[in-house]
């Protein structure tokens, strides 16, 4: 438990510190000077390439001062507060590979099968039922990813569609609460209140509503990305053929919406006189290294530059919006791209620490695949293999052993409507379980021996349900809202559950909540 | 084989009717479509294109894909070394354009 209040001391500390911190910075340079936010890396690559040859420096200054050279650049320089980010985010939503409450084993779950990523920021889930446990119940886990929370104390954005691969990205925390148990503690007390009152030796004190139910670390296994290897050079090769054809389609808007943008600012002769005005200057400034003249001087040339755009492009604004869209959707297939390239099939290795209420610790071992069928409008195929082992003393007495069971399990996502947009999900799964052993029950002390008046003087243990095959299906439908909680709602039917050998029909239901959606706070 | 663009401040200039090849020099990002004056251009192997060049001051867009890496932008100019026109390094852009002025 020491391992967990530490996680949680550590969670709250980042997103106390992080929250001022990021906005604050994001105040000093975006809102204040979105053109120097929006321009940072030419501005960088200029002054890197200060001593370079002289063709170098004309293309770094051609990348700062040309608006066409680099469009990106204008179109976010230009946009009005954080449409980028909110397309992103509404990408980020859309997705229906991330596993953001806890998965089949235990109380509280609405997922059978565990999806193979996660949020890439933070991640909130109530649920409400069970799966392969006898007595439902209502949890709550919190998800957290290495690189989203080490990217907002660094004050960068949590999500990022070409920044490069860490191995942080990969990494993924979550623990879980189940709330339908309180723990207590017992306490001496110092004799009665008053003389009425019958001496009380001990009281029990409720010590919380919720009691830790599980520890999850996930990490992706990708092949490394190194794109000089000529493993990836290959890997790109076919990637880029499969995703080509809805590469040169989202080009082909992106290119309309670019040039309703540029053709009448590049027709312009007052642009041509701007890029005069300024090139010496921007090129003097390179030379000196100078950071603060060139922080000047560009802001004095973007003030110009923004007035001549509202004065060249009607509906600028509209135009905007639409080149944002264009960026996000092309953006969007090129990461599908390179990520097909990384590696495919995408693995992710999950351990679980499960601590039931009244069986013993478990450890479980996952491996996770993903494949998204060709042509299959966004569709998700994920396979789980799982090993369970219980974990603590196993008694040299015990008539089970330390291997509790395997599981197979395997799951179709399909979004309902747009791609981008769908408002729901729906979702097919099958899970089979074989259990070695029937499952073991604790018995607390104080609790009677079955079928006695005999209080038991300390733990215990019996055997409950079957060993063999358990079989579960499940169909889910999770409502997607656009302000990125989602509800699902599911039924699932089984041949029986851990500790009775049943069928069983259960309703699901929960909340789940991406902080993907905020990650504008985190960044900037 | 001379090149056919000229650099002039920060655009390029050629003949009307001059035909350039631009291309890409990359590890692993291709180009994936061009656009001149909002025409498509051919491309060819995913890394050039050439375009015949109109009088005045038009447009040419090159789409890309690729992962986050160095890219280069150069005229092929055959025999002759490469004009270097535009490019990034580690980075990744959708999109590059070029204002071509025909003389």
């Amino acid at each position: 438990m020491r391992t967990v209040a530490a996680f949680l001391i550590l969670a709250a500390s980042f997103l106390l510190s992080a929250i001022p911190a990021a906005t604050q910075a994001a105040v000093e340079n975006c809102q204040d000077s979105r053109g120097v936010c929006a321009y940072q890396k030419p501005l960088q690559d200029l002054l890197a390439h200060g001593k370079d040859s002289e063709d170098q420096r004309r293309i770094a200054v051609r990348n700062l001062l040309a608006p066409e050279s680099v469009p990106q650049y204008l179109v976010l320089a230009l946009s009005e507060g954080s449409i980028f980010d909110n397309l992103v985010s509404a990408w980020e939503r859309a997705r229906v590979d991330k596993q953001v409450g806890t998965s089949a084993q235990g109380a509280g779950t609405t997922d059978l099968v565990s999806r193979p990523s996660t949020p890439e920021l933070l991640g909130l889930a109530v649920q409400l039922g069970a799966l392969t446990e006898t007595v439902s119940g209502s949890t709550a886990t919190f998800n957290a990813n290495g690189y989203g929370a080490y990217q907002a104390i660094i004050q960068q954005p949590g999500i990022c569609l070409v920044c490069s691969s860490s191995a942080w990205k990969n990494l993924n925390f979550a623990l879980s609460f189940d709330l339908s148990r309180g723990s207590t503690k017992q306490l001496i007390t110092n004799g009665a209140a008053n003389s009425t009152t019958p001496t009380l030796g001990i009281v029990q004190l409720p010590q919380s509503s919720a009691q830790f139910s599980s520890l999850t670390v996930r990490y992706d296994i990708y092949n490394p990305l190194d794109p000089r290897s000529a493993q990836f050079k290959k890997a790109w090769s076919t990637a880029f053929k499969n995703h080509q054809n809805d590469l040169i389609a989202a080009a082909k808007g992106l290119d309309t919406a670019l040039t309703d943008l540029l053709d009448p600012l590049i027709k312009d002769a007052a642009l041509g006189d701007l890029e005069n005005k300024y090139n010496p200057l921007i090129m003097a400034d390179m030379t000196a290294n100078d950071t603060s003249k060139l922080k000047t001087d560009f802001e004095a040339y973007f003030e110009e530059l923004d007035t001549l755009a509202h004065k060249d492009i009607q509906g600028l604004d509209q135009k905007l919006s639409v080149a944002v869209a264009a960026y996000a959707r092309y953006s969007q297939l090129n990461y599908d791209a390179v990520r097909e390239a990384q590696g495919k099939p995408q693995f992710t290795a999950e351990y679980d620490y499960d601590h039931p209420v009244t069986q013993p610790d478990t450890h479980n071992f996952k491996l996770i695949y993903g494949y998204t069928p060709k042509g299959s409008s966004g569709a998700l195929f994920t396979l789980n293999l799982t090993g369970s082992v219980y974990g603590g003393y196993i008694p040299a007495s015990a008539k089970y052993g330390r291997m509790r069971d395997f599981q197979f399990a395997a799951q179709l996502d399909r979004p309902l409507g747009n791609v981008l947009t769908h408002p729901a999900t729906f979702t097919a799964a099958g899970y089979v379980q074989y259990q070695f052993d029937p499952s073991v029950l604790n018995i607390g002390a104080g609790n009677l021996v079955p079928g006695t008046n005999i209080t038991l003087p300390g733990d215990a243990q019996v055997l409950l349900g079957t060993k063999g095959t358990l079989g579960i299906v499940q169909a889910k439908v999770t409502v997607n809202t656009k302000s990125g909680f989602n509800i699902p709602i599911g039924v699932s039917w089984a041949n029986k559950t851990d500790l009775i050998d049943a069928t069983d029909v259960r309703g699901h239901v929960g909340i789940t909540y991406d902080f993907n959606s905020l990650s504008q706070l985190f960044g900037r | 084989m001379a090149c056919t663009l000229k650099v002039s401040g920060l655009n390029f200039t050629g003949p009307t009717g001059g035909k350039p090849t631009v291309k890409i020099i990359a590890n692993n990002t291709k180009i994936v479509r061009a656009e001149y004056n909002s025409q498509e251009q051919p491309v060819k192997d995913n890394t050039s294109t050439t375009f015949s060049i109109l009088s005045g001051r038009n447009l040419l867009l090159l789409n890309l894909a690729g992962p986050q890496e160095d890219v280069a932008i150069v005229e092929d100019c055959g025999t002759d070394p490469p004009l270097p026109m535009g490019g990034y390094s580690n980075d990744f852009q959708p999109a590059l354009g070029f204002t071509i002025v025909g003389t």
